[in-house]
């Protein structure tokens, strides 16, 4: 039997295996929605970016040598809500096009676009139309967090109103133009019970690749984990009794987590990406900006009137695994896979450093073993094969 | 792990750096001092934690009663030029503007120098000088920040001239110490600065910190009061095996600043690129002047090898081989 | 009658020929979208990038042509052939009715 053809599970394809470089630009810092989980807590009217600081990232971004090392780059758009500025994005994709083709750059031939948008405005005709001028080297994600009750707990308008009905009426359009596309849910507390039939949801409208993450904040309850286990097992039973395993992705289910580590690797790619706000200062990543975080002061390694400073860069270039993690971590025995985010390890730590990392998931990781562990062995009695496999450290953001 | 071993102490506002930072320039005589209550507490804790103290003085002397309290403690006391002649067991702290007087200053055959940039071109002579007097010098440059390629290339060829002055000047088992050339010489693992980890400062607030550096910086680098248990919080970061960068690295000489990391790349455990290229130098400088010592029959550096790079900067290093897991588990301090 | 695709797997390329259409194809669509956005006969680059996109073409069924020829995969009259760019592998797409 071929794994790979027959347990697709797992297997969420990734552009360039996730080498090309990866550049935010982060194109307003307004929202139609106020979604409760949302880490975004400075949300504003006035952040937005205009076409002359848009164009200046894109002059420095095609001019630095020092860029060339990846040989594709993802141009990501985010907001806030990115469509809100979709005649901008045109107009920074279209100088991105000319002008990397007039200076043969090797970008020209490896780009892609990429956004993660709310979905509210995807019937826009403006918006339709960029689609239709950039349709090969697009990615666009919707999210949808799973049921309207799921979806509804989170993400709202600012006064309090679900925003699923709006979303759902967009769904249809984009899977017909996106067939092979992705969501991300947010699981935050509250909406734990919700996970299996938004997961089974989800799938149901046609969106076969469902990214999942638990918040890394420290939002979770005693007893949250066993629910959390619960829920899993309850999906994994149904992927596996209705054979959805064959068709479907989810990120909960993955034969690489679970393991001890093996690798000194940082999960995160902060650093390596990087992020252009509306003033033209540049991020590690959107983590990293001020409207990003709760407790502490952005971190800019540049502007683009001056550059990147390499040295601000340093820390985030060598960060590893072992430097940032408590020992129980380092000798964890269901260590691969737990996730973290850099920008939330920042926000969190006692003192304003990148390298002590934030463990609130920890249960939640381990719940999410148990119930990976229960999932492909059992799947492996089934098919009457070993699934599982040793642990490649895969590192994901 | 180590342990505190030392606590600094400034005595005022004003008085003498003796490191990377820059104290208050003016303050009148009493208005900077620190209260006569906060340095009893300050001695008592050394006396209870068995730590030796580094007193800072300003330009003029403490009053008697202060001085009485200093001396009941085992201290060095770091003074400016000014002060140099009045305290037999002082350290001096020279700058460059000092250093044509330093023949008429007495106590100073261990100096602490401090040059920026610019005045670095003084060094020979200095050189020159303190070896005539068998003296130490231990440079310190107050401008790291400013050396990009033109200066770290300067500096090399300053580094050449002074292995040549010093290697004249070296006997069979003997060289005149010079800090950034001939430490490397006699290290055999990292001689750092290890503020927060062997020794920590009391500044005229009575409050306690990293270093001096962090409280001239801003008075919210305060790591807390003085008291038996101390917590400095992500402690860890200060010790070397938390460090990606110089964790790697034989520049034993270098101090690793924690505060110009901090300044510079915003992280406590993360040097800069001028501070790693400019150990380099020095650590490559003192390699060839070895090479050189050794022909001489030099036998003062017993079992030290300083072997060649391809590098001038252990980062390019940091990002490109990853540290096993196993290497940190086994690291030790 | 609904049409659905069926694919078959006829051959694998090697991941230098891969590489080599994977470029092509990327520069076609490139070129594609980028003529969109331009829509302007007098702009300066205009002639440029109609010419490397008839340049591109020819050097993209030129590269199927060779590679056809080189393996002899199975063809038919109602299907194309297409490349999995993770694999390597050629498989022959062909339309047919769903009953």
């Amino acid at each position: 039997m071929s794994q790979n053809t027959t347990v697709k599970i797992d297997r969420p394809g990734s552009w360039e295996d996730g080498r090309a470089k990866n550049v935010t630009f982060v194109v307003t810092e307004d929202c139609q929605l106020a979604c409760r989980y949302c880490y975004l807590v400075g949300k504003n009217k006035s952040g937005r970016m205009n076409f002359e600081t848009a164009k200046k990232a894109v002059d420095y971004l095609l001019r630095e040598e020092k860029f060339l090392a990846e040989k594709s780059v993802v141009l990501d758009f985010i907001g806030g809500e990115p469509l809100l500025e979709i005649e901008l994005i045109d107009k920074i994709c279209d100088y991105f096009k000319l002008k990397s083709y007039e200076l043969n750059h090797p970008w020209f031939d490896s780009y892609r676009i990429s956004f993660s948008t709310n979905g509210l405005m995807y019937s826009d005709k403006r918006v339709q139309e960029f689609i239709r001028k950039n349709k090969t080297h697009l990615s666009i994600q919707i999210t949808i967090d799973g049921t309207k009750v799921k979806h509804d707990t989170q993400r709202v308008y600012p006064d309090g109103r679900g925003s699923y009905d709006n979303v759902l009426k967009n769904i249809r359009l984009w899977t017909s133009q996106f067939p092979e596309t992705s969501t991300k849910v947010t699981i935050s507390g509250d909406d734990i019970p919700y996970i299996k039939e938004s997961v089974l949801h989800i799938w149901s409208l046609g969106i076969k690749e469902v990214n999942i993450n638990a918040v890394f904040e420290d939002a979770w309850k005693p007893g949250d984990d066993e629910l959390f286990e619960e829920q899993l097992t309850e999906l994994a039973d149904e992927i596996i009794e209705k054979k959805l395993y064959k068709e479907y992705t989810c990120s909960f289910f993955s034969r690489t987590i679970g393991h001890p580590y093996e690798q000194n690797v940082n999960w995160c790619g902060a650093g390596k990406m990087l992020a252009f706000d509306f003033k033209g200062d540049i991020y590690p990543c959107i983590r990293f900006i001020e409207f990003s975080l709760q407790n502490r002061k952005g971190i800019i390694v540049g502007n683009l009137d001056k550059g990147i400073d390499e040295n601000r860069l340093r820390p985030f270039l060598t960060l590893d695994m072992v430097s940032q993690s408590p020992d129980e971590c380092i000798n964890c025995d269901v260590a691969s896979g737990c996730a973290w985010c850099q920008g939330a390890n920042y926000d969190f730590a006692e003192t304003g450093t990148i390298f002590r990392r934030a463990t609130y998931i920890c249960k939640m990781h381990k719940a999410r073993v148990r119930a990976n562990n229960y999932f492909w062995n059992k799947l492996g009695r089934r098919l009457k094969t070993d699934l599982r496999e040793t642990n490649p450290d895969t590192c994901q953001c | 792990m180590p342990m505190l071993k030392y606590l600094i102490i400034i005595l005022n506002d004003a008085s003498v750096s003796f490191c990377h930072y820059e104290s208050a320039k003016t303050g009148k005589k009493e208005a900077g001092m620190i209260s006569y209550d906060n340095l009893n507490k300050a001695v008592a804790f050394a006396l209870k934690n068995n730590l030796k103290v580094n007193f800072l003085y300003p330009r003029f002397r403490p009053g008697k009663k202060y001085e009485k309290l200093i001396e009941d403690v085992e201290h060095v006391k770091i003074v400016p030029r000014k002060l140099g002649g009045v305290y037999s067991d002082a350290i001096t702290v020279l700058e460059a503007g000092d250093l044509r007087k330093e023949n008429k200053v007495t106590g100073t055959e261990n100096i602490i120098l401090r040059l920026s940039s610019p005045e670095l071109k003084i060094l020979p002579a200095a050189v020159k000088e303190i070896a005539r007097k068998g003296g130490r010098i231990n440079l310190v440059i107050k401008d790291v920040e400013n050396f990009g390629d033109s200066k770290i290339s300067e500096y090399r060829k300053l580094l050449a001239e002074i292995s040549g002055l010093l290697i004249k000047k070296s006997g069979e088992n003997s060289i005149p110490e010079v800090n950034f050339l001939t430490d490397r010489l006699m290290l055999e693992s990292m001689n750092n600065c290890d503020a927060g980890i062997t020794h920590l400062t009391v500044a005229p607030d009575g409050r306690l910190y990293l270093c001096p550096a962090f409280y001239y910086e801003s008075g919210e680098n305060s790591i807390g009061e003085i008291r038996n248990e101390i917590n400095i919080k992500n402690r860890q970061l200060l010790e070397l095996k938390y460090s990606p960068v110089c964790r790697i690295c034989d520049a034993y000489q270098c101090r690793r600043c924690v505060f110009l990391n901090w300044k510079l790349t915003g992280e406590l455990n993360t040097p800069s690129r001028q501070q790693c290229r400019m150990s380099h130098a020095e650590r490559e400088a003192s390699g060839n002047m070895l090479e050189e010592l050794k022909k001489k029959n030099f036998k003062g550096a017993k079992g030290i090898e300083i072997k060649k790079l391809g590098y001038d900067d252990p980062f390019e290093i940091a990002v490109k081989n990853r540290y096993s897991i196993q290497e940190f588990k086994n690291f030790n301090s | 009658m609904k049409k659905e695709s069926k694919r078959t797997i006829v051959g694998k390329v090697t991941e230098e020929e891969k590489n080599e259409i994977k470029l092509l194809f990327e520069r076609k669509n490139g070129l594609n979208e980028l003529f969109r956005s331009l829509n302007d006969p007098g702009h300066p680059l205009y002639e440029r990038i109609v010419k490397d996109m008839g340049e591109t073409a020819t050097r993209f069924q030129q590269w199927w042509n060779e590679k056809r020829d080189k393996y002899e995969w199975k063809s038919s009259k109602d299907g194309h052939w297409e490349i999995n760019f993770n694999t390597c592998e050629i498989s022959l797409v062909r339309s047919v009715s769903k009953s």
